[in-house]
This record gives C-alpha cells, sequence and structure tokens, in this order.
C-alpha cells in the first residue's frame, strides 16, 4: 500500500514533466523562422547596398536566388551610370558639362521633374542645385572651410530656379548651374530595388546606406523592427520603428494611401513595401577650430545646415522619404516642425526630429510605430 | 506516514530537471550566437562576438584592424583618409554596421538568438 501511494506523486510528477516537454517542443514547432535566407552586400553610389531575403517565391532555388542579387545590383548600378554627378558619362555629369541645356532620358526627366517638385513644396529647402556648394566644400576630403568670397559666389549659382525642364531637355539659365542626385538618387534606386522584389513576391530587407526599405511580411502578422541610430553616440538607438507591410489597408498610415508616380506600384498588390530614410550629420563631416562641418549645405547660405542632428522619414515611397529626410534637415526644427502637416497630408509621411538638445520630436508616428529609446 | 524512498526522490529530481532543461533551452535557443560579419571584396567571414579578437583587413590599398572586445566590435585603426568607420564606434546590436567605403568593408552584427532589430536605419 505504501509502494502504490508514494508512486501517485511521481506518476504525477511524470506527467507533468511530459507536458513541459510537449509545450517545449510545440513552441519550437509553431515559432515562425523570421531571419533572412540569403543575404548580400555590394558597394554602390559611394555606400553599401545590403540586401537581407526573407521569403521566397514557393520555387525559389538556389539559382533563382543569385539572379535575385545580381539582377537587384545591376539595376542599382545602371542607376548609378546615370545619375552619379562624378562619373564621366552619366545624364548628370553630361547636363553638368552643358552649357544650357540637355536631353535626358525619360525616367531621369521624371526624376528631375519630382526633384524640382519637391523644391517649390519645401520653399527651397530641397534643393538639387547645390553641386557647388558640395564641391567647395569638398567634405569628403577633410574641408578646409572655405571663405566668405568663394562661399557667396559658389552660392551665387544655386537655385532649383535656375532650372527648367521642357520635356525631357533640361535647361539652366546660368552655365555654371550644377546639379547632384545625391538627395534623391539612393533613395530612388532603392525604390526601384525594392519594386523589383515586390513584383516578384519576395519578402525583402534592404538596408542602402543607413536608409532601410522593407518589402512584404516578414512572417505572418510580424512586423519589422527598424531602430533609429542615435546621432549622439554610435552604439546606441534613438529609438526603434515598428513597421508594418501588410496588405493594404491592413495598417493605417503604411499601406500605400496616395497616388504616386509609378513607384511602389505593387502596393495594389499583394506586396507592400515601406521605407526609412534618415539624413544626419554624423557620419560625414570634417572638423575645424572645434566646429563640425557636415556634408547637408543649406542652398539658403551655402553652410552646413544647424540645429538638427538627424531627420528621420517614414513612407511608402523611397524617393519621397529621402527628399523629404534632407528637406526637414535643412529646415531645421521649428520650420520642419511646422510643416508637419503637409508631410502627412501630401506625402503620407511621418518623422522623428533630433536637434541639438537630444529632444526627439516626433510627427504622424504613434507610440505602437515609434517608441523613443 | 508516507514517506518516499530515496530512489523515487532522486527519479523525480531527475526527470524534473531535465523537463527544466529542456523548456529553458526551446526558449533560449541561440542566446549567444551574436556575430560580426565582415564584407570585403566580394566575399564576407563572420565571427562570434563572444571571442575576443583582433582581425586585420586590408582592400583597395587600405589596411584595417578590427576587434573584438568584451562583446563589441569595433575598427580600432584604419589607413583610410576619413576615418568614418573608426567614428562608428563599437557595434553591438543587431544590425549596427561601420563602413569603411574607400577599402570597400563592411562591419555589421548579425542575428543571435536574442534578435532585436531588424536593420538600423541612420
Amino acid at each position: 500500500m505504501k509502494k502504490k501511494l508514494s508512486r501517485v506523486p511521481l506518476a504525477l510528477v511524470l506527467a507533468f514533466s511530459l507536458l513541459l516537454s510537449a509545450a517545449a517542443f510545440s513552441s519550437c514547432e509553431t515559432e515562425p523562422e523570421t531571419g533572412p535566407v540569403a543575404e548580400r552586400t555590394t558597394f554602390v553610389m559611394d555606400t553599401f547596398l545590403s540586401v537581407a531575403l526573407y521569403r521566397l517565391p514557393e520555387s525559389g532555388e538556389a539559382a533563382e536566388e543569385d539572379a535575385l542579387f545580381s539582377e537587384g545590383f545591376a539595376l542599382v548600378k545602371d542607376l548609378e551610370d546615370r545619375l552619379s554627378r562624378t562619373k564621366e558619362g552619366s545624364e548628370i555629369y553630361a547636363f553638368n558639362e552643358a552649357e544650357s541645356s540637355y536631353v535626358l532620358s525619360e525616367e531621369t526627366a521624371s526624376l528631375i521633374a519630382r526633384a524640382l517638385a519637391m523644391s517649390e513644396a519645401t520653399g527651397g529647402a530641397y534643393d538639387i542645385t547645390t553641386a557647388p556648394l558640395t564641391e567647395l566644400w569638398n567634405v569628403a576630403g577633410g574641408g578646409p572651410v572655405p571663405d566668405d568670397d568663394a562661399l557667396a559666389e559658389a552660392l551665387s549659382h544655386v537655385s532649383y530656379r535656375k532650372l527648367t525642364l521642357s520635356g525631357t531637355t533640361l535647361y539652366k539659365s546660368d552655365p555654371a548651374v550644377r546639379i547632384d542626385l545625391g538627395s534623391v538618387a539612393k533613395g530612388y534606386a532603392l525604390g526601384k530595388l525594392c519594386d523589383f522584389y515586390a513584383a516578384r513576391g519576395v519578402t525583402a530587407l534592404v538596408n542602402f546606406g543607413g536608409n532601410v526599405g522593407l518589402v512584404g511580411e516578414k512572417a505572418e502578422d510580424t512586423p519589422w523592427r527598424v531602430s533609429l541610430r542615435s546621432p549622439f553616440s554610435s552604439n546606441e538607438s534613438a529609438g526603434s520603428f515598428t513597421l508594418s507591410c501588410a496588405p493594404a489597408g491592413a495598417v493605417s498610415g503604411t499601406a500605400s494611401e496616395k497616388e504616386n508616380t509609378g513607384h511602389n506600384a505593387a502596393a495594389g498588390g499583394k506586396t507592400v513595401s515601406f521605407y526609412v530614410a534618415v539624413s544626419g550629420d554624423y557620419e560625414r563631416y570634417f572638423e575645424a577650430d572645434g566646429q563640425r562641418y557636415h556634408h547637408i549645405l543649406s542652398p539658403f547660405d551655402g553652410r552646413p545646415a544647424r540645429g538638427i542632428r538627424s531627420a528621420a522619414v517614414t513612407a511608402s515611397d523611397a524617393a519621397d522619404a529621402d527628399m523629404l529626410s534632407t528637406a526637414l534637415f535643412v529646415m531645421g526644427p521649428e520650420a520642419a516642425a511646422a510643416w508637419a502637416d503637409t508631410l502627412a497630408s501630401e506625402y503620407g509621411a511621418t518623422y522623428v526630429l533630433i536637434p541639438d538638445d537630444g529632444v526627439l520630436k516626433t510627427g504622424g508616428l504613434s507610440p505602437e510605430t515609434f517608441s523613443p529609446a | 506516514m508516507r514517506k518516499i524512498r530515496a530512489g523515487d526522490a532522486v527519479v523525480i529530481a531527475a526527470v524534473l530537471a531535465l523537463a527544466v532543461l529542456t523548456l529553458l533551452f526551446s526558449f533560449f535557443p541561440r542566446r549567444a550566437g551574436k556575430r560580426l560579419t565582415i564584407f570585403s571584396d566580394g566575399r564576407q567571414e563572420s565571427y562570434p562576438l563572444t571571442e575576443d579578437r583582433e582581425i586585420p583587413l586590408s582592400a583597395n590599398g587600405y589596411s584595417l584592424i578590427v576587434k573584438i572586445e568584451d562583446g563589441k566590435a569595433y575598427v580600432l585603426s584604419s589607413t583610410c583618409p576619413d576615418k568614418v568607420c573608426i567614428r562608428s564606434g563599437p557595434l553591438t546590436k543587431q544590425g549596427d554596421t561601420a563602413v569603411c567605403l574607400p577599402a570597400g568593408i563592411l562591419l555589421k552584427i548579425d542575428r543571435g538568438g536574442d534578435a532585436d532589430e531588424d536593420a538600423v536605419a541612420g
């Protein structure tokens, strides 16, 4: 009898243990695999382009995986060859060298048209004619700080109003006008690359020099988490975005709510893309006399824009996000915040601004979508 | 007064311990798995962040020394002109990157078991 009774708790313990083990194993089975299946990086447009493929179409074989990388990278390289300011043979190089006009390809002309529209919309804070300033400051080469006369001379050739686009012909009213698509080309290329993956039903995460493109859902009902780098400390986060690429309508503010110019073409279908673009002063700069001179130059005074350390914009269009992050950075914290409503209504975009004082200002972001660190 | 025999107690303890361990391992399968991946010259190499080491790299005529120390990876020195890679500071979180454009080298922290973020923007 004694012997039998002592077996009762033992049986219970065994049963309990079995349940625990079963729970453990079943959690293994149901846990969705959310890591990338393949990842590659290349260097293009003066920065890194890192593509992580998460979910491939059913027929995804290794050979197709290779093509997804090589064709995607080739697409971006092709854009670099056409849009680079410094590459001989590019359309932009040719325009900059031209005396008064140059006939662009349709695609480049339509990108320039978007950039000019953004200049109008932002009161000139966004301007692609800052190339004379970029060349004068030579931030990548370490300066030095130009003198006032040289700055005034360069600035006299800076204004988007000196450009006129007629059909695909771009005219300049001043032969010294030079354009630089550094504030939109990467975003545009990121959007095209993500469209390429979306059209093939591929779930992907693309990091293009710190601008992030999200294509499709990592796993069903699993949002992407994108950390925003702190401008004050390189290994710290300023906050974290939780962004869904669920099919249109599932999450407000992320699905494509506006008609755009052919980008994110797959948004009406099943694969949605979303973007985070960041303009910051903490990576490309030189120091002189204890001052930091960074690469985002104001078309208003020709000097590195002050007041904001980092401007992040999320939008369903990558080129918009890229241009807007630059525009907000140039505007400075007050003007940028005052312009926030337009940002939401015209571009369906949200922002995080990190001014010099480190007090985060966000617009259009719910606590679920962005949480400061 | 019922008594559990010593043998029974041992079996109970062993079975319980086994069950709890199974559960723990299933929840934390790859806890210490964060890695530093270095992309250079079309190749990539991956190192665990748990083992301290120095990694000398050279590409495009530039030389870098990458150091892994106390679960962090950073560029200790570089002959490149702009030093952006050194400014990027220690990398610790998944998605953290440091880039040396002149050398064409990218350092990136890849997911471990305790995946935090998918990417770092900025």
